[in-house]
């Protein structure tokens, strides 16, 4: 068989959701549509590429190293006690706010953004600490796994990015430029998942209940002020130690994420049990974590491959050429596709697939490009949270407890996909919000 | 076949235990890298190399021992409410379609992959010369356990159905 | 219509500038052959990672691939010398080596071994050399000094004259430079670096590149496509090879040039080594040089042909001063040597 390259792209996103609510491993899903995807498309010749893209971009990705270090620095953080008992006292020390740990969930996430670039980590992190303790209290099971998946996916956005860095790469704007035009965007959208926490719990209470008064009552407030320095302090040291090392040139962005699981292991050698039993169940652990991310990359990085080499590309381009013209109405119709092919590919695959294609005809429009990279991996969010495939989704279902169910999860995501959608109307309305800083910065 | 399946889980239970240990190795290195370019300003030659190796080595290998506990990613939102009969044929089905192609492509592939490096005695390229070929074996040892776990899976799959039938 | 089609990417992506030498290729080819073959190019990363060409190709996945060769030197060290040299052969000692003095036929008996074809289609002189935060005015100033820099030769240089070879990922050099996690960093010629904005993080910059005098780039062809082709089109493919042979000089000399020009007006203070330092680096490399070509046969071969090429042209090279086109030097690494390993 040769399908069109039109029937192949059906074929396999519609092999891709067949299999995913077969409920079959997504990984495996991915990786058999890429075989059948070659058989009946391209031929059998291009699945040697299978191997290559295996090989090549999960396996030997010096920067993907971060993802097990991060994994490993939040199970040791877990396994010292002290992430779950920091959520009691920022609890107890935001009392009478409705949705204080959701609250504290965003803060936590966007200083993780500033540690790691890589969206697998920082999800997988904060699932780990934050949805427990959060369920624990009684708070909205949507609001908390949405805030937490939503916050993660800043990782990507903040500064440093592996996102941003390939992105770079394919795009005529530097590796600077970007950091800086994604970070007040990074900062905006962190602000707007703060306001909902807040504004939501503020309408309907029981989703991020108060700390009931009499409980409030058995802590003293120099009771609270110890609890704060023992347990809020030692991760803000952690977060702050990684970043000062990425700061002051110890560390690459990469390499930092292995002095955070060094001073985790410290925490964990002081306020853990330290036994060694103990120890070698976090590493299990861990790699039990690790494999289930970078699995869903390797079959993630097969299926893309064989998705591009069957004239996947060229479908997607023909849209594009198709469209109607005005240069508002190209950007809307790219930033739609963007967000329709986040609902199935990871970002890799879409950066790879899409610049070559949109950039030339941004350029050609006269569209400021650093702005249109930036609104991309605004838009770029929302694809780790859309269902049917969304990363974040898959990662957190991975650590989350006995209860939580995909959709739960897939209901959760629809407030913060909406949030958003909002921040990439206030940039396209507001451009310097990205291009400022840049200007400021590098002038 | 009982026992087979059950086997198939010992060696997949060995195997990730002695391999889980590795990401702590993975640490180990990338802190050693550290501190030495820090503190005598002469990096290591080949911590980058060995990092980027057992990274790909340690998830790769890890992946089977992942199946035997189902700590791959998969949606059961439909699945959860069939009965046990049905939700057995759609294990049957999709390790058929899906998992049995994938992994042959990997074994076959992946075994020509790694000859390919190997019969010609491939090597890194920095100051010292590490042998690449035992990494990219590894995408051959992978499937190879996948295969065998899914074996076990399918298997179990298969006695499910007979059961329900008796 | 196209009675062969091949698929070609590479191993730059796509907004890096090496790219063109790649797209001038095809767009050269494409024109020449006519009806009986078609080039469908795609930019790097987009089919296989650019790490994972050389495999695609040597396996059929992929029918061609442009290349630097170095990249494949774990596989054989001989590619490293076909990629480029340590303060060796400048550009034109590539284009003299490849079409008049046996250069072009060791590329097809090393890419050979792998069931490849090689068209070599560019030639880019000097890189840019060192650039970073911290200042390097002499071979002094390099003493402790954490570089980033890729090749083993050139990593053994670097280590006789006190610094220390850094390995980083491509794209983390930008910010090990912003940050300080190296002192300098080697990434291209000076028009490449601009463009991946080096200029905004990096405040001296030393020259030349002794590293990678100069650098050559090409096009790895699957032997079957390439043996399924008739010899009219294989030889419409070496002329559009050739053409872009020549054209990738100019092209490249005119962007760094230009990239030069935008580093100064950014600001970036340069520093060149003097002649004595430079003698210092041409002492050790030649060294390094048959140190590293009696490690393997092969090396040994290409480094022969080479030196021996520079030896041979001196004859008329050095009465043609100042209106030489290629380096005048007789330190050169020991012929005896490298034959002793031969
Ligand atoms: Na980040
Ligand atoms: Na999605």
């Amino acid at each position: 068989m040769n399908l069109s390259p039109e029937m192949l792209t059906l074929v396999m996103f519609a092999g891709l959701i067949v299999g995913l609510f077969m409920g079959h491993p997504l990984a495996f899903v991915l990786g058999g549509v890429a075989v059948v995807g070659a058989l009946v498309g391209p031929g059998l010749n291009v699945m040697g590429t299978l191997i290559n893209n295996i090989y090549g971009n999960a396996m030997d990705n010096y920067v993907l190293v971060a993802i097990p270090l991060f994994v490993l620095m939040a199970r040791f953080l877990n396994d010292s006690g002290v992430t779950e008992k920091m959520f009691d006292a920022m609890r107890l020390l935001l009392a009478n706010l409705r949705g204080g740990l959701a609250l504290t969930v965003v803060i936590v996430s966007v200083l993780l953004a500033a540690t790691t670039g890589i969206v697998g980590a920082s999800i997988a992190v904060m699932g780990m600490i934050a949805l427990v303790p959060m369920l624990k209290y009684g708070y909205n099971k949507g609001l908390s796994a949405g805030v937490i998946m939503a916050s993660g996916c800043l990782g990507i956005l903040i500064p440093p990015s592996i996102m941003l860095i390939l992105m770079a790469s394919y795009s005529p704007v530097s590796v600077g430029a970007l950091f800086a035009g994604a970070l007040v965007p990074g900062l905006i959208l962190g602000v707007m998942y703060a306001l909902y926490v807040l504004i939501i719990c503020h309408i309907k209470p029981e989703y991020g209940p108060k700390v009931p008064a009499e409980e409030r009552a058995q802590t003293s407030t120099g009771e609270l002020v110890i609890m704060l320095f023992k347990y809020v302090l030692p991760p803000m040291a952690l977060i702050l130690g990684v970043l000062g090392a990425l700061f002051t040139g110890i560390a690459t962005a990469t390499e930092a994420s292995a002095i955070g699981v060094f001073i985790a292991f410290l925490l964990f050698m002081i306020f853990g049990d330290r036994k060694l039993k103990t120890c070698y169940n976090t590493l299990i652990d861990a790699s039990k974590t690790t494999t289930m991310v970078m699995l869903v990359l390797v079959g993630a990085t097969a299926f893309t491959g064989v998705f591009s080499r069957g004239g996947g590309m060229s479908v997607i381009s023909d849209l594009v050429l198709a469209m109607p013209g005005g240069t508002t109405g190209a950007l809307i119709l790219m930033f739609f596709l963007v967000f329709i092919l986040g609902m199935f590919l990871d970002w890799t695959g879409i950066v790879l697939l899409s610049f070559p294609i949109m950039l030339p005809i941004v350029e050609a429009m006269g569209v400021d490009m650093l702005w249109f990279v930036v609104m991309v991996a605004v838009v770029l969010q929302t694809s780790f949270l859309t269902p049917p495939f969304g990363y974040a989704l898959f990662y957190l279902k991975g650590v989350a407890p006995p209860g939580v169910e995909i959709v739960d999860l897939y209901k959760a995501v629809i407030p913060f996909v909406a949030l958003i959608i909002v921040a990439c109307v206030l940039l396209a309305f507001f451009p310097w919000l990205v291009t400022g800083l840049p200007a400021i910065l590098l002038g | 076949m009982n026992a087979i399946a059950k086997a198939i889980d010992t060696l997949n239970d060995v195997f990730g235990r002695i391999i889980a240990p590795l990401i702590a190795i993975i640490t180990l290195v990338v802190l050693y890298d550290i501190g030495l370019r820090f503190f005598t300003d002469r990096p290591s030659d080949w911590a980058f190399d060995i990092t980027k190796m057992l990274f790909g080595a340690h998830f790769m290998l890890m992946a089977a021992y992942g199946l035997r506990h189902h700590v791959h990613v998969e949606v059961d939102v439909i699945k959860r409410l069939l009965s046990r009969r049905k939700q057995a044929v759609l294990d049957i089905i999709g390790y058929l379609i899906f998992f049995a192609p994938f992994m042959w492509m990997l074994i076959s592939l992946g075994w020509s992959f790694f000859m390919r490096s190997f019969s010609r005695g491939e090597t890194t390229y920095g100051m010292v010369s590490i042998p690449v070929y035992p990494i990219k074996g590894v995408i051959f040892v992978t499937a190879v356990l996948i295969l065998l776990q899914g074996i076990a899976i399918f298997i179990r799959a298969i006695q499910q159905l007979r059961e329900e039938r008796t | 219509h196209a009675k062969e089609s091949w698929t070609m990417t590479t191993t730059w992506p796509d907004n890096l500038a090496l790219i063109e030498i790649d797209r001038h290729w095809v767009d050269l080819a494409n024109k020449l052959v006519g009806d009986e073959l078609k080039i469908n190019f795609r930019a790097g990363g987009t089919l296989v990672p650019g790490t994972e060409v050389f495999d695609a190709t040597q396996t059929g996945s992929i029918e061609a691939s442009g290349d630097w060769p170095g990249y494949w030197a774990g596989r054989s060290p001989a590619f490293s010398p076909l990629a480029t040299t340590t303060s060796l052969f400048n550009g034109v000692d590539y284009l003299n080596w490849i079409q008049q003095w046996g250069g072009f036929e060791l590329y097809q008996e090393v890419y050979g071994k792998y069931n490849m074809v090689y068209l070599p289609y560019g030639i880019t002189n000097n890189e840019s050399g060192f650039m970073g935060r911290t200042p390097i005015k002499s071979l002094a100033d390099l003493d402790g000094k954490r570089i980033r820099l890729s090749g083993r030769d050139q990593g053994r240089v670097l280590e006789e004259l006190g610094g220390s070879q850094v390995t980083l990922a491509g794209g983390e050099i930008y910010q090990a430079i912003e940050r300080g996690v190296i002192d300098a960093g080697e990434f291209s010629t000076p028009g490449v670096d601009y463009e991946a904005g080096f200029a905004e993080v990096a405040e001296y910059w030393t020259t030349p590149g002794w590293h990678q005098s100069a650098s050559v780039f090409g096009v790895m062809i699957n032997k079957d496509a390439w043996n399924a082709l008739s010899k009219e089109t294989q030889e419409k493919l070496k002329i559009a090879a050739d053409a872009t042979l020549a054209w990738s000089l100019s092209w490249s000399e005119r962007g760094s040039t230009e990239g030069t020009i935008k580093f100064q007006e950014a600001g970036v203070q340069i520093n060149q080594f003097s002649e004595a330092d430079l003698a210092r680096i041409q002492d050790i490399t030649n060294e390094v040089i048959v140190r590293g070509a009696c490690e393997d046969k092969m090396h040994a071969k290409v480094y022969h042909s080479m030196i021996s090429y520079m030896e041979h042209y001196a004859n008329w090279r050095d009465l043609t001063v100042p209106f030489n086109m290629s380096r005048t030097i007789d330190n050169l690494p020991s012929l005896k040597k490298i034959e002793a390993c031969l």
